[in-house]
């Protein structure tokens, strides 16, 4: 990374990443700024309390910077781990799972954060929830059984599942069989009583059943992607 | 090397300020508090000297107080390495300066908890005992308490470091907490660790001597720093590497040589506080000594006479003995002679007779066509006096130190320039012995307020001071102080004179013996608590039991320095009953033994509390009936001046009744009560000898029998046949 060997320099490679883990427990007993006071003073950064001010700014947090974490919510407490990984101002912002929890409201908020954040650094974010890579990522890799199985845009992604999603209209009766058949990805009532709406992810030839071809969503391409690595 | 800094600052302070706003921190607080609380005698606080309060608070908390000091520095030294402060070692940092301040700041946690109990203390203290009460707190918990927490937190530390898991480091320190208490390793209660608690140490007080105590801290705050360099290699093995590997070879090599370093000073200290204890142990210890002193044959001696000179500047000592002895062909004297003296010269008249000096024993030969009537022996004898490291036989008082108040010895006086004021010590060569006369001439001549002295006649000049004793002393030296140690015994309160008394206690704190009875019946009638138990003190005082019948006065044994018996509570003979009967009842009782036997000969009666009542073992020779019986009732009439008539008649109508095999006294817990009928029908025969031979027969009857059989029991018919032939009366 940058020029340095993981393995060997890890400390070189921590002064360039910054790192918000999927779990964290907080110094509750401390303020905001006592936290990132103490966080920037182990990375080493200059001018501290400048630098607090500004990433508590960053992540909207200034005004309540002398509460006790213990008072935050969970959205204000990922802010503040956001913020602690911000201090020293790393080139690679390593986020793991930072929406998993979050309320909508508190989703699209730290969604909009990590976009304002991606402009300077690259962030690292890595998560299950796809519409958080949508709405963020321009590259991302999919990682398969400790293999990556894609590297690239979102839209590439998605042009390789392209015909093989389809929907169908079934009759519970045949649901059995068909849930045999296809990979099923997302099933509903139909309107018509004793029907069934059914997503299905077919990876060769056409299904036999009158189904239609619809365009695929990320989810759709992930799952065509992981079912045809694992067949 | 300043960021590094930077990182152990800021981690101790927020190890601080975290802990300090949980409330377990304050929860600890109030723990400590109560166990400084418990820890003094809160109804004698007013008695108890600085050190003493000092000491009793200081010892609590690091005993039981490490306890809870291990939660503490276990929650602060493991929560980082949860995994969920994984953004915690994403940065780059010092694994060392974090690992050090967190050990910092819990240090400062546990001094922040101590707070309201040292501030309690210090009010206390400062109201008590001053500004210098407040100044021997903080020296004496400083030196108690640093090291303690200190290697315990680090201990905490070292191991949570190997095992990671807070319940489990909690469990294992409490093992060794407990260990080290089971092993009497003694890493608080510094008193314990001595083989006999007979040492004044200028330290902490009353303990072992102190440079055992400073040995002993030092032991533990190295093995603070082997713990924390223990802890430094383990973080660098296993903690997030945080450096390149060539920095993190250069940290282990680093720790490890100073590790290396810090055992080999453990060891070093380990070693020399081995041999300063088993110095302690195998250098004379009171029974040696004393067995030293009754190796004198004070029988041979006619005369015995000291003159010394003393500088009083340079404590350079320059004596002579001047001694009369029954001749015979030939004859070992042993003597004991301070080990800072040498014998410079020895002269011997008549001059046919050879002497010579075997280690301690002087050893004469005399031609058997020229035995005459006397030796006359000079010994000239010069040197500095060493002042012994014993308690029994510090004759000297130590230099003023900050931390212990001057404390004075009973049986001499002095400081690291001696000033002698009494005429008993082994600064002459037969301390056992009675002198005769002693002239002491001081070259120069201390200050008057330093003088406390015996002497029968003080011969001052302007160049120097002249202390004569012409006789035996006629004064006991019995100590009393306005400052008590209070001890528990049983329900009883045992109240000592401190150990430690100022200058400014001197003038109270000789006193004849008849004024220390009247200074304590006048505090038991002030002070008598309300609960049925009562506070007496007495301590006794010189190293070697004497009474001299013809002035009432008393010499206990300093062998008898009450907190020696303590070591065994249930052989305690100090437990006195009842302040109206038994206190004087008691010296008598004591009083009679020590003229009689050879201390370690004779039996003594032992009041135990409760209902063990293990007094009476038989005298060595004989069955011990008689001579029980006999010491009993010379006690009893003994102790007749101090206690009146109607008290000898009270006791001996319970003997009558008791002889006469009623046991009611058993249960109103008496302690004659329990002993044999046997030993109550003789008290009664003799009771009867008393009034039909009176008073001067029957002290004539006890001084022949202590002349004729010394400490061996007769048996009733022999005894019964002495008595006829000295008094001419019948023993019923």
């Amino acid at each position: 990374m940058q020029g340095c060997n993981v393995v060997d320099e890890p400390h070189l490679v921590r002064s360039l990443i910054g790192y918000v883990p999927q779990e964290y427990t907080l110094y509750p007993h401390l303020t905001a700024w006592e936290f990132l006071d103490y966080m920037g003073t182990l990375s080493g950064v200059q001018h501290i309390c400048q630098r607090v001010e500004q990433v508590l700014a960053q992540v909207g947090l200034l005004t309540v910077a002398r509460r006790r974490l213990a008072t935050f919510s969970g959205g204000m407490k990922q802010r503040v781990v956001i913020a602690q990984a911000l201090l020293h101002e790393p080139q690679v912002l390593v986020v793991d799972e930072p929406t998993a929890g979050l309320d909508p409201a508190e989703r699209v908020k730290f969604r909009n954060l990590l976009a304002e954040l991606g402009r300077e650094r690259t962030i690292l974010l890595s998560t299950h929830i796809v519409e958080d890579i949508s709405a963020t990522c321009k590259q991302l890799a999919i990682l398969h059984e400790g293999r990556i199985a894609f590297v690239g845009n979102v839209e590439d992604l998605v042009a390789r599942a392209k015909g093989k999603v389809w929907t169908a209209a079934i009759c519970s009766e045949e649901w059995e069989d068909f849930h045999r058949s296809y990979c099923v990805i997302s099933s509903r009532p139909a309107e018509r009583s004793g029907l069934i709406d059914v997503r299905f992810l077919v990876l060769d030839s056409p299904p036999s059943c009158n189904a239609e071809p619809v365009p695929p969503t990320i989810e759709d391409a992930y799952l065509s992607l992981i079912r045809a690595g694992s067949s | 090397m300043t960021r590094h800094f930077q990182t152990l600052i800021k981690t101790a302070y927020i190890e601080w300020k975290n802990q300090v706003r949980q409330r377990s921190t304050w929860m600890l607080a109030g723990l400590f508090f109560l166990i400084g609380w418990l820890s003094v005698d809160r109804q004698s606080l007013s008695l108890l000297s600085a050190v003493s309060i000092a000491k009793s608070t200081a010892e609590g908390l690091g005993g039981f107080g490490s306890v809870f000091a291990v939660v503490c520095g276990v929650a602060g030294f493991l929560r980082e390495f949860r995994p969920t402060y994984d953004f915690f070692w994403s940065r780059t940092f010092s694994a060392y300066s974090y690992i050090v301040g967190k050990y910092l700041g819990v240090c400062m946690v546990i001094s922040t908890a101590l707070l309201p109990v040292g501030l309690w203390v210090t009010v206390v203290e400062g109201a008590r005992h001053g500004f210098r009460g407040i100044v021997t707190q903080v020296q004496v918990w400083a030196f108690i308490l640093a090291p303690t927490f200190l290697s315990v937190l680090s201990a905490t530390l070292l191991i949570g470091l190997i095992i990671r898991r807070s319940l489990l480091v909690s469990l294992v320190m409490v093992l060794i907490t407990g260990g080290v208490l089971a092993l009497s390793l003694d890493i608080t209660h510094l008193s314990g660790f001595a083989p006999y608690s007979i040492y004044l140490s200028s330290l902490i007080g009353y303990g072992p001597d102190g440079r055992l105590v400073e040995l002993h801290r030092v032991f533990y705050l190295f093995f603070s720093v082997c713990n924390l360099l223990g802890g430094l290699l383990v973080v660098s093995f296993t903690s997030p590497r945080l450096e390149g590997k060539k920095e993190q070879r250069c940290h282990r090599v680093a720790w490890g040589v100073l590790l290396v370093v810090v055992l080999a000073v453990i060891f070093y200290v380990g070693t020399n506080f081995q041999r300063e204890s088993d110095a302690i142990s195998v250098e004379p210890t009171l029974a040696s000594y004393q067995r030293g002193w009754l190796m004198q044959d004070c029988s041979k001696f006619r005369s015995y006479r000291v003159e010394l000179s003393i500088d009083h500047e340079t404590g350079y000592l320059e004596g002579k003995a001047y001694i009369e002895l029954n001749q015979e062909p030939s004859s070992r004297l042993p003597f004991d002679l301070n080990e800072g003296l040498q014998i410079t010269k020895i002269a011997v008249s008549p001059q046919d007779v050879a002497v010579e000096v075997d280690q301690n024993t002087l050893l004469f030969e005399t031609a058997e066509q020229s035995i005459s009537q006397s030796i006359s022996v000079t010994l000239e004898y010069r040197g500095t006096l060493q002042i012994p490291r014993y308690l029994y036989d510090r004759l000297f008082r130590p230099e003023i130190d900050p931390v212990v108040e001057t404390y004075f010895w009973p049986g001499g006086y002095g400081d690291g320039k001696a000033v002698f004021l009494t005429r008993d010590g082994n600064w002459h060569p037969f301390p056992g012995c009675s002198l005769d006369a002693l002239k002491i001439e001081l070259k120069e001549v201390p200050s008057h307020s330093r003088m406390v002295h015996t002497a029968d006649n003080v011969v001052s000049s302007p160049s120097h001071i002249t202390l004569m004793w012409e006789r035996r002393p006629p004064l006991a030296l019995l100590s009393t102080s306005p400052h008590y140690q209070a001890t528990r015994l049983g329900k009883n309160t045992l109240l000592m004179p401190s150990a430690y008394i100022s200058y400014n206690d001197q003038e109270r704190f000789f006193a004849p013996y008849f004024v220390l009875m009247q200074q304590i019946d006048i505090y038991l009638q002030q002070e008598r608590p309300s609960n049925g138990s009562f506070q007496i003190a007495i301590i006794p005082l010189i190293r070697h039991g004497k009474y001299d019948p013809s002035s009432g006065t008393l010499f206990l044994p300093e062998t008898d320095y009450l907190p020696m018996r303590y070591r065994g509570l249930s052989y305690s003979d100090e437990q006195i009953n009842s302040p109206d009967l038994l206190y004087r009842r008691w010296v008598a009782e004591r009083l009679i033994r020590l003229w009689w036997c050879s201390d370690d000969i004779c039996t003594v009666p032992q009041v135990a509390s409760d209902s063990s009542f293990n007094w009476l073992s038989d005298a060595k020779e004989g069955g011990g009936t008689v001579l029980n019986a006999l010491l009993f009732y010379t006690a009893l009439r003994l102790s007749e001046p101090l206690v009146g008539p109607e008290f000898v008649t009270e006791e001996m109508n319970l003997h009558y009744r008791m002889a006469s095999g009623e046991t009611w006294a058993e249960s109103a817990g008496l302690p004659w009560a329990f002993y044999p009928t046997d030993i109550h029908q003789l008290m009664v025969s003799l009771d009867k000898v008393w009034e039909e031979a009176g008073a001067q027969s029957f002290w004539r009857l006890v001084q022949a029998y202590h002349r004729s059989y010394g400490n061996m029991s007769l048996s009733v018919e022999e005894f019964s046949h002495f008595v006829k032939q000295m008094t001419g009366t019948t023993l019923p």
